[in-house]
């Protein structure tokens, strides 16, 4: 529903990580909850399609609280407790508002009702999304985030080259990891032989042909690859190859950059009528020590997750307002004849 | 996986003079014997494990039949059969032939990048409007103040380019052959989402009857019902984006607009689609434009294949090559 992505927007998360960073570690181990434990069941076998398969449809998201990789202050600890993860949504909440006096030079960025990041926790209380490695940190290769990822609006700006794809509204990139922000709604549609899943973000569209057709020919590469999927059980498997290689763009994460040496395997089971356990594994040895995994439960209760309720997905236009680019661009030339 | 430059209408202009210049002496055609003049429905059309009339699958509705009857066929309805096999034989051996372009013209892809098809429509109709009976879109004098000539410019920003050559859309009905034409339809009982290749837009309909949302849209608010074995989607709010530049007049989103469109599967390999357009400050009357999708790819021309992306923006070096390339003439000009 949002429109836009202004070049100022990732402060807010910048703000969020110093907070964490520097809040003093709880230091308790809570005991280990039983994770996932609704995937062991089959209480998702009530949800089936009219000719069999399990019914993945509906209009999901992944807003929450629960960050991507494991904050220092939660180091060694895979959960928090309840009262913690109470807290911890507080915080958060209460530090990311948008809306309070801006230092000097910030032009500022959305405010907080343009924002719908959620404000929960994910069920279990995991103290990051990344469950392996047990660090919950991304294994990066020495030098490989610096080389793809660079530091966010630290320039130079030149061109709208210079600004990651994201601010150029191409793409954040595969996997539906939320980027607690906006229009984080998924809608998945099936027949007997496909998958479809919807982004609003982005206006993506994430084809999944499930007849067992080879891949496309090495020479067809996508920003978001060319993917396949089975159904192993109850539990919908994706894999992606065959990602462009889009390294040489800025982006915004760079574990999510589209480059040729990613193989990505995401797996989507459907647990209750308002989840599905959505995890992927990513393998890229040219960028990280190790393959690494991360749990992101999807969700169709918003008011539990703190997003927007919703029943349809909008178009997501963000081209055609991106006054952005220019000005970030008008921004440095100026600057440039101040400095002269 | 094709982008949009600006000088691509050269192209199509260059082939509707040909196609005007033919000077086939076209006969009395012979009205073609029951050739899918209303649209039903086959027995045996497949149905949805959920017993809807079952419409999924890639789609094309590539053809060299013009939307509107060039005035070539004057009142001619229908082509007889040679007038269409001359047609469709020329097509396909000029499918990959380059022209060059003319002295200052900075020419267009190559004819291996278009996919533009090379079949008439079975019907072999001369025009796929089908209402009013001339074929024609009936403009009012306001839409025609707006119908202004291809690349004349200005080119003084990005938005002095149409909102085709920006990568945005080209509005709806989504009726352009000239690449990625492929659209995949798929269907759930309360849902119909069409996803097209080109612009990545996809349109997602809802079946379960809730009103109209209020937000408009570049391709408006659609709302879809089953009427016996037809999909029908009514779409209205529609964006209103009169300050930009559309390369069809006809097709451009406006709060005036109101679009009922119908999918009839007729064959295993065959939609009838047709889309009724109204909009009492651009047209005259509602018009109506038939046109059969089909899943057969190469038997209308076109690359067999998938939906693949359409990443368009990001290798859009003609929009900054047009604002480059007038600011050298207008450097020229000061001389």
């Amino acid at each position: 529903m949002n429109h836009g992505h202004p070049k100022r927007c990732g402060i807010g998360f910048g703000v969020i990580a110093v907070i964490l960073s520097a809040a003093a570690p709880t230091g308790a181990q809570p005991a280990a909850l039983a994770v996932s434990a609704a995937a062991q069941t089959n209480a998702g076998a009530d949800f089936r399609t009219s000719w069999g398969d399990p019914d993945l449809q509906g209009i999901w998201t992944t807003e929450t609280v629960t960050p991507f990789e494991r904050p220092v202050e939660f180091a060694g600890r895979e959960f928090l407790t309840a009262e913690e993860a109470a807290e911890f949504e507080v915080r958060v909440v209460e530090g990311r508002s948008t809306e309070g006096p801006l230092a000097p030079n910030n032009p500022g960025t959305y405010n907080d009702f343009w924002f719908d990041r959620g404000t929960r926790v994910v069920q279990d209380r995991r103290t990051s999304l990344i469950v392996d490695p047990p660090n919950g940190r991304l294994p990066w290769k020495a030098g490989a985030e610096d080389r793809i990822g660079g530091t966010l609006f630290a320039g130079p700006y030149y061109s709208w080259a210079d600004l990651d794809t994201g601010e150029r509204c191409l793409t954040d990139g595969p996997t539906l990891v939320p980027m607690q922000g906006y229009n984080m709604n998924f809608q998945i549609l099936q027949t007997p032989g496909h998958v479809a899943i919807l982004h609003e973000m982005f206006g993506n569209r994430h084809l999944i042909p499930l007849d067992e057709r080879p891949h496309v020919g090495p020479n067809i590469r996508q920003w978001l690859g060319d993917s396949r999927g089975h159904w192993d059980g109850d539990t919908l498997v994706v894999e992606t190859v065959n990602y462009v290689d889009k390294t040489e763009y800025r982006w915004a994460r760079g574990w999510r950059a589209s480059r040729p040496a990613m193989r990505l395997v995401e797996r989507f089971k459907r647990i209750d009528k308002d989840t599905i356990d959505y995890r992927f594994t990513v393998e890229d040895s040219s960028m990280f020590t190790s393959a690494w995994t991360a749990v992101v439960p999807m969700s169709q209760d918003r008011a539990d997750r703190g997003v927007a309720d919703t029943d349809r997905l909008y178009e997501y236009a963000c081209h055609e307002g991106n006054y952005a680019i220019v000005n970030v661009l008008s921004g440095a030339r100026q600057e440039e004849l101040v400095a002269k | 996986m094709k982008l949009f430059l600006a000088v691509i209408r050269v192209t199509a202009v260059v082939t509707a003079v040909g196609l005007m210049g033919f000077s086939i002496a076209y006969a009395q055609a012979t009205t073609p014997k029951a050739v899918s003049s209303a649209p039903g429905t086959a027995a045996d059309a497949p149905v949805t494990a959920w017993g809807d009339p079952d419409l999924q699958g890639i789609w094309v509705g590539s053809t060299l039949t013009p939307m509107q009857r060039p005035a070539e066929f004057g009142e001619k309805e229908f082509l007889s059969e040679t007038e269409v096999a001359t047609r469709e034989e020329e097509a396909r051996a000029g499918q990959f032939q380059d022209r060059s372009a003319r002295a200052g013209d900075p020419g267009t892809y190559n004819a291996i990048w278009f996919d533009r098809g090379t079949a008439w429509i079975p019907s072999r109709r001369t025009s796929l409007i089908i209402d009013p009976p001339d074929g024609r879109i009936p403009y009012t004098a306001t839409a025609r103040q707006h119908e202004r000539p291809y690349g004349i410019g200005p080119f003084d920003s990005h938005v002095d380019l149409d909102t085709g050559e920006r990568c945005l859309s080209d509005g709806l009905p989504q009726i352009w052959f000239g690449y990625n034409p492929n659209h995949q339809i798929f269907q759930t009982p309360t849902h119909v989402v069409i996803v097209h290749e080109m612009f990545k837009q996809r349109r997602i309909i809802p079946l379960d009857g809730r009103p109209h949302a209020k937000m408009l849209q570049w391709n408006g608010d659609p709302r879809g019902r089953w009427e016996g074995d037809t999909l029908v989607v009514e779409s209205i709010n529609f964006s209103d984006r009169p300050g930009y530049r559309w390369a069809a007049t006809w097709r451009h989103p406006s709060s005036t607009l109101h679009t009922v469109e119908r999918f009839t599967r007729i064959d295993d390999t065959t939609i009838e689609y047709e889309a009724t357009i109204t909009d009492p400050v651009r047209f005259e009357q509602p018009w109506t434009v038939r046109i059969p999708l089909t899943s057969d790819q190469s038997g209308r021309g076109v690359t067999s294949g998938q939906v693949f992306e359409y990443a368009c923006h990001e290798g859009n070096y003609g929009l900054a090559n047009i604002l480059r390339g007038e600011r050298v003439a207008e450097l020229e000009a000061q001389r």
